[in-house]
């Protein structure tokens, strides 16, 4: 880590909390993650699924286009979700047992910058693996809108073509121009960097990384059951019943809230007003949860 | 560590808890008022897809699942296996809702396709039971057109299939006149579709109504989408019609036109007056 963001600060009395050491903390987490092989795999793996999206060209455009959507959709999803779940798990573990995290909190630098800077370098390396998965899923979405148009013109021109034709191309479009797909890709963007904040968490008390990917995923896994956990704990009679579920619905985020990808398809409208109040929801429960790990990580014995 | 921080912790999840569930209902009241997520996990999904599948459906792969399942479908209907093929539309539909091309193609493989198959079933000797048969697959394309409309009831497509499947297939005129109506009131209907409401009435003799309905079409607006409306099919409609129905001429839409073979071809322009002939005076 470059330490002239870091020195002058020792010459002052009562150090005040620094956005730029906390940026120093982030662009070298994200230098640190990035090196890290997995990444790539995960990436691969993202890509390939992308490319998967050719199978279901023997059926009507309405339905090779879903599944195209389906497909990138569901990789950025996952792709996001399992860099910041893995990503995070193995930072704090890595920095204890290469022994650099004692050179970092021996300086003058909060526990908590060092915490915010793990969270934002682990969002801002998801923001662009987001940003490079949404261009390809982009590409591979106008090459197939230009081929399907391509195919219904059939030769003729646009200005040419029969009432019937400009129906479907422009049914075409509507699929491949929704601005609702931007919407759903930023609400995964929400919810990956909500994963990062609950990992890092996790991982201030957890002993191992592997313990924090386990517990994770499990909240990733059970997060769709949610909704229902939520409603059946309003009806549930027994007491022990009701505390369980309570416990769950308290503890879970409703990450399917977050997860549009199905009423895109599906052709629905978002309004700007539910992914405001989505974002809302999640930045509050990304800054609860830091909060939570920042609590416990200032009283950890290191 | 805990004991230091504990009663933070406690502190900060007592007062986040009831602000949480108050928010998330609150993203569930705006979500449910633009229709959105009500394709949640249910039980009855988890009884129709294997463990495997449920996992891949609880990490996010709903749509994938969904869309190879469709698959497998339709390699059923290639093969000509309907009744591998029901129970996998029947999965699709509870996974993803809100798809229309799956209501859509399904009712139409069930009511069109595998019930014509149905009906000339070589290895089924006995006519009544192919027809017993065919009847069968009919039924279950209009059964699967309803549970789409109860799903999607915002959508036109639906109820014009489903008048479609009605009229052409069950020859039940009345419902299919009442599912015409409901998919033209919507406004992102193409023009076809309330066309076709005077063209049901027609078929199931319903001439009176049927007129009432062109008419409505004819002086109904010609500006905008409706420039591209077949104003000349429904001309020959209304001409044919007011000949049937033996509407007085005073109170027809083309009074002034000659009315012999209206019903084969368009009706000719009025005649010029005819200039006396000429006779050569010698």
């Amino acid at each position: 880590m470059s330490l002239e963001a870091v020195q002058p600060m020792q010459e002052q009395d009562s150090l005040s909390f620094s956005p730029a050491r906390v940026w120093v903390i982030a662009t070298n987490t994200m230098t640190e993650v990035i090196r890290q092989k997995v990444l790539y795999v995960f990436i691969l793996f993202g890509l390939a699924l992308c490319g998967a999206s050719s199978f279901f060209t023997q059926f009507s455009f309405n339905e090779e286009l879903k599944s195209i959507i389906d497909t990138c959709l569901a990789a950025i999803k996952l792709l996001t979700a399992l860099i910041a779940v893995v990503g995070t798990a193995m930072l704090l573990p890595s920095e204890i047992e290469n022994r650099t995290i004692y050179t970092i909190l021996t300086k003058p630098v909060y526990r908590i910058e060092f915490l915010l800077g793990k969270v934002a370098g682990m969002s801002l390396l998801l923001f662009f693996v987001t940003i490079v998965m949404s261009v390809l899923f982009g590409a591979v979405l106008l090459l197939d809108e230009k081929a399907l148009v391509s195919h219904a013109l059939q030769g003729t021109s646009l200005l040419q073509a029969s009432d019937p034709v400009k129906q479907t191309i422009n049914a075409i479009y509507a699929q491949t121009r929704n601005p609702n797909l931007i919407k759903a890709i930023f609400l995964l963007y929400a919810q990956a960097v909500l994963l990062v904040s609950m990992t890092m968490m996790v991982s201030t008390f957890a002993t191992s990384s592997l313990f924090s990917i386990i517990i994770m995923l499990v909240i990733y896994m059970c997060a769709p059951l949610a909704t229902i956990a939520n409603e059946v704990w309003k009806s549930q009679p027994s007491i022990l019943g009701r505390v369980g579920l309570m416990f769950i619905s308290f503890c879970i985020p409703d990450l399917s809230s977050m997860t549009l990808v199905d009423d895109v398809v599906a052709g629905k409208h978002v309004l700007m007003s539910y992914v405001l109040s989505t974002t809302g929801y999640a930045a509050l429960y990304t800054l609860v949860v830091f909060a939570l790990g920042a609590f416990i990580f200032q009283e950890k014995e290191l | 560590m805990w004991s230091r921080c504990w009663w933070k912790v406690l502190l900060v999840v007592l007062i986040f808890s009831p602000v949480k569930v108050l928010w998330e209902g609150d993203i569930h009241k705006l979500a449910r008022a633009s229709g959105l997520f009500s394709a949640g996990f249910n039980m009855d999904m988890r009884g129709k897809i294997t463990q495997d599948l449920a996992v891949a459906v609880l990490g996010g792969f709903r749509g994938i699942v969904t869309d190879f399942i469709w698959l497998a479908a339709h390699s059923n209907w290639e093969k000509r296996e309907w009744f591998r093929m029901k129970p996998k539309l029947d999965t699709v539909v509870l996974l993803q809702p809100h798809f229309l091309d799956y209501w859509d193609i399904g009712a139409w493989h069930m009511a069109w396709n595998i019930s014509y198959d149905a009906s000339v079933n070589t290895a089924e000797p006995r006519e009544a039971f192919r027809l017993k048969e065919q009847r069968y697959w009919i039924d279950e394309g209009e059964k699967f057109l309803r549970e789409a409309i109860a799903n999607n009831p915002d959508s036109w497509q639906l109820y014009f299939k489903l008048g479609w499947l009605l009229e052409e297939k069950k020859q039940d005129y009345k419902q299919a006149v009442e599912y015409f109506t409901k998919a033209a009131e919507f406004k992102e209907a193409p023009l076809y579709v309330r066309r076709q409401v005077p063209h049901a009435l027609r078929k199931g003799r319903m001439n009176k109504e049927a007129l009432a309905q062109w008419r409505k079409i004819w002086n109904g607006p010609r500006d905008g989408e409706y420039v591209h409306e077949l104003w000349d099919v429904v001309e020959q409609e209304m001409r044919k019609l007011e000949v049937e129905l033996k509407v007085p001429y005073s109170e027809r839409a083309f009074p002034k036109n000659t009315y012999t073979n209206v019903l084969t071809s368009p009706v000719p322009e009025p005649a010029a007056k005819s200039k006396p002939k000429k006779t050569d005076k010698k």
